[in-house]
């Protein structure tokens, strides 16, 4: 038997999330020149090495599950191919599913094209949220960096915990104590859903992006400024914006996205933290549509501010999941949970800047890339959003049919019209 | 640097035992193993490899500190059992010594057996009381609960050795348990008074 980790409360909860989403978080960054294969083999090696739970597999034996290392060959982890039809091999390469029992955890696909790379990742989100992801490719980019142009052994990845509880860290020991205290369910109870169609058995992944240019990210910035509102908030508000009409939700209707949150914000440092998953969810609530955008915009600012005041934002919650796990055997506290647990129909992630400079490979800087959330399955919806070189990618990633590819394409067409709005 | 260089610099500051020469030779084939399994996963880069794994070893002294202090506890805490089973067995002992002896002497065995009873009856009032005490001496999170458990079944014990033995009636001596639950109650609430005083602190607190 190989050795055991701990399976930590959120990676708990991302598996009990199976029935609302595939759990795997995507990355596709595109570069110039073609990537050395020895190279990245051996970084990604070392990395496997320092983060275990990327080869290991889930135990759930109804009691108390734990991953176990799994020994694995490089070859099982990555798909090479040459490729004349990249789009299309990428796609295919991203909507793939990693089962929770499989032995790796993370896949990765390298498609060479026209003397360029497109490099992919597909990584189980029990193991770790988008933060940590932006934090593992831009260690191995550097790794990947050093070792090709000084021979620098690639062993620099921050190992440790992965527990939940690390976002007390840097509290005083009465506001921990409070912090533990925050026996609160704080999930989203609005019934508004994405106008999706009825799940069918030819359903198949699929995900949806829409590129906003360079020249209108900088005019959103200025506009927001002038607002008091984030890049953040005024793509929340396009979103609420876009759903009113392509929902046909009445004017009056109050309607809640639940917007994901990095709880790092807690932590003052990550010395001694694993790669893992410390993401919660916040309720951002409009009372209704609003005359025009910038009344939606109003309270969409309204709404954030009030929770960024919290000085325990995204802990409400923490301590009932971790009484659920604790007093009774997982498949139990899994049943306890879905009770009170109420997964949000509609969600958002700005999982935020892909630093370019920061990816780049030997030199190399991406010239695109994009990464994005789970699949959702229907009625559920994620609308994600990453920048590089100040262009937005937004995507959506569904298990659907072309009727719904459809219906989210002209969400993406409304949703551009919102920012247009916004900016003029 | 081989695996053998760096388990002997690492490890220079051990005494020189058996102990920590043996665990040498352990972290040297571990060391070893784990170089194979990365060749096996595909890594080629002997330099990698060493690097690797010896970052992996990097707390060897202190894991074989953490060892040696595991071991002693172990120890300590089976030479503990073998003295706590040693205890009882020459309690035991004695009580059935007592038993025989007062026995022979006074001839009342239909009055003797007591002592037995009352004897293990004791034994056990004692050890509930003493779990108590200890939960409370360490400040365990719930030796509140350790004791609304005691309190009724130290009441009960005690109840069935002075009825047997004749010291108090069985009726109206039930009471007594009755009382012991009047007592749980209170010291219920008397905790509950006590933590809302300590919430209004709290809420202070905030309000600063």
């Amino acid at each position: 038997m190989g050795r055991r980790l701990n399976a930590e409360l959120w990676d708990k909860m991302h598996y009990l999330f199976r029935d609302f989403n595939d759990r795997m978080v995507h990355l596709e960054l595109h570069y110039d020149f073609e990537i050395d294969l020895e190279t990245l083999k051996t970084v990604l090696i070392c990395f496997f090495e320092k983060a275990p739970v990327l080869h290991s597999r889930f135990v759930d034996n109804k009691v108390s599950p734990y991953w176990e290392v799994m020994p694995y060959k490089i070859e099982d982890v990555i798909t090479v191919k040459h490729t004349d039809n990249v789009e299309k091999d990428i796609d295919e390469f991203l909507t793939q599913y990693i089962p929770p029992e499989s032995d790796l955890q993370m896949k990765v696909g390298v498609f060479y094209y026209e003397g360029k790379t497109a490099l992919c990742m597909v990584e189980n989100h029990m193991c770790m949220d988008g933060g940590d992801f932006k934090y593992f490719i831009r260690s191995f980019c550097k790794a990947y960096s050093d070792y090709a142009q000084r021979g620098i052994s690639p062993i620099a990845l921050r190992e440790g915990t992965r527990s939940y509880e690390s976002v007390y860290g840097n509290f005083s020991k009465t506001q921990e104590k409070m912090a533990r205290n925050l026996y609160r369910n704080v999930c989203a109870k609005d019934t508004h859903s994405f106008p999706l169609t009825e799940s069918r058995a030819d359903d198949r992944s699929f995900i949806a992006r829409r590129k906003i240019s360079q020249e209108t990210f900088l005019k959103l910035k200025s506009v927001g400024k002038a607002h008091g509102a984030t890049v953040n908030d005024m793509l929340v508000t396009a979103y609420f914006y876009s759903l009113y009409e392509l929902a046909d939700y009445g004017e009056n209707e109050s309607v809640t996205i639940s917007c994901a949150i990095d709880l790092r914000r807690h932590m003052k440092d990550d010395e001694g933290q694993g790669v893992t998953n410390h993401t919660a969810f916040m309720q951002c609530n409009i009372p209704r549509r609003g005359r025009n955008i910038f009344e939606t915009l109003q309270y969409v600012v309204n709404s954030s501010n009030l929770f960024k005041k919290d000085k325990f934002m995204g802990l409400y919650g923490l301590p009932l999941l971790r009484f659920a796990y604790k007093i009774l055997p997982h498949s139990a506290s899994e049943e306890i949970i879905k009770i009170g647990y109420s997964n949000p129909l509609l969600a958002m992630s700005n999982i935020g800047i892909l630093d370019h400079k920061a990816l780049s490979l030997n030199g190399y800087e991406p010239v695109d890339g994009f990464m994005t959330g789970a699949v959702k399955y229907k009625p559920y919806v994620l609308l994600s959003a990453t920048s590089m070189r100040n262009v937005i990618t937004l995507s959506m990633c569904v298990r659907g049919n072309e009727e719904d590819k459809r219906i989210v394409e002209r969400f993406f067409d409304i949703f551009e019209e919102s920012i247009e709005k916004l900016i003029s | 640097m081989t695996f053998t260089d760096y388990a002997e610099k690492a490890l220079k500051k051990l005494p020189n035992t058996k102990s920590a020469y043996l665990y040498k030779q352990e972290v040297i084939a571990r060391m070893t193993e784990r170089a194979n399994e990365l060749v096996k996963s595909g890594l080629s880069d002997n330099k990698v490899i060493n690097e690797l794994i010896i970052d992996e070893f990097s707390n060897i002294e202190k894991e074989y500190y953490v060892r040696l202090k595991n071991k002693n506890k172990k120890k300590k805490a089976q030479n503990k059992g073998t003295l706590a089973a040693l205890g009882i067995i020459g309690y035991i002992l004695i009580l059935v010594g007592a038993f025989l002896g007062v026995s022979f002497v006074t001839g009342a065995w239909n009055k003797t057996w007591l002592i037995i009873v009352v004897g293990i009856l004791g034994a056990v009032i004692a050890g509930l009381a003493t779990a108590c005490v200890a939960a409370f001496a360490k400040k365990k999170k719930f030796a509140i609960f350790a004791l609304l458990v005691a309190i009724p079944a130290i009441a009960s014990l005690v109840y069935v050795i002075l009825g047997i033995t004749g010291l108090l009636s069985w009726h109206p001596g039930w009471l007594i348990v009755v009382a012991s639950v009047f007592v749980d109650f209170l010291i219920v609430a008397l905790r509950i008074i006590a933590s809302s005083g300590k919430k209004d602190e709290d809420e202070i607190w905030e309000d600063d």
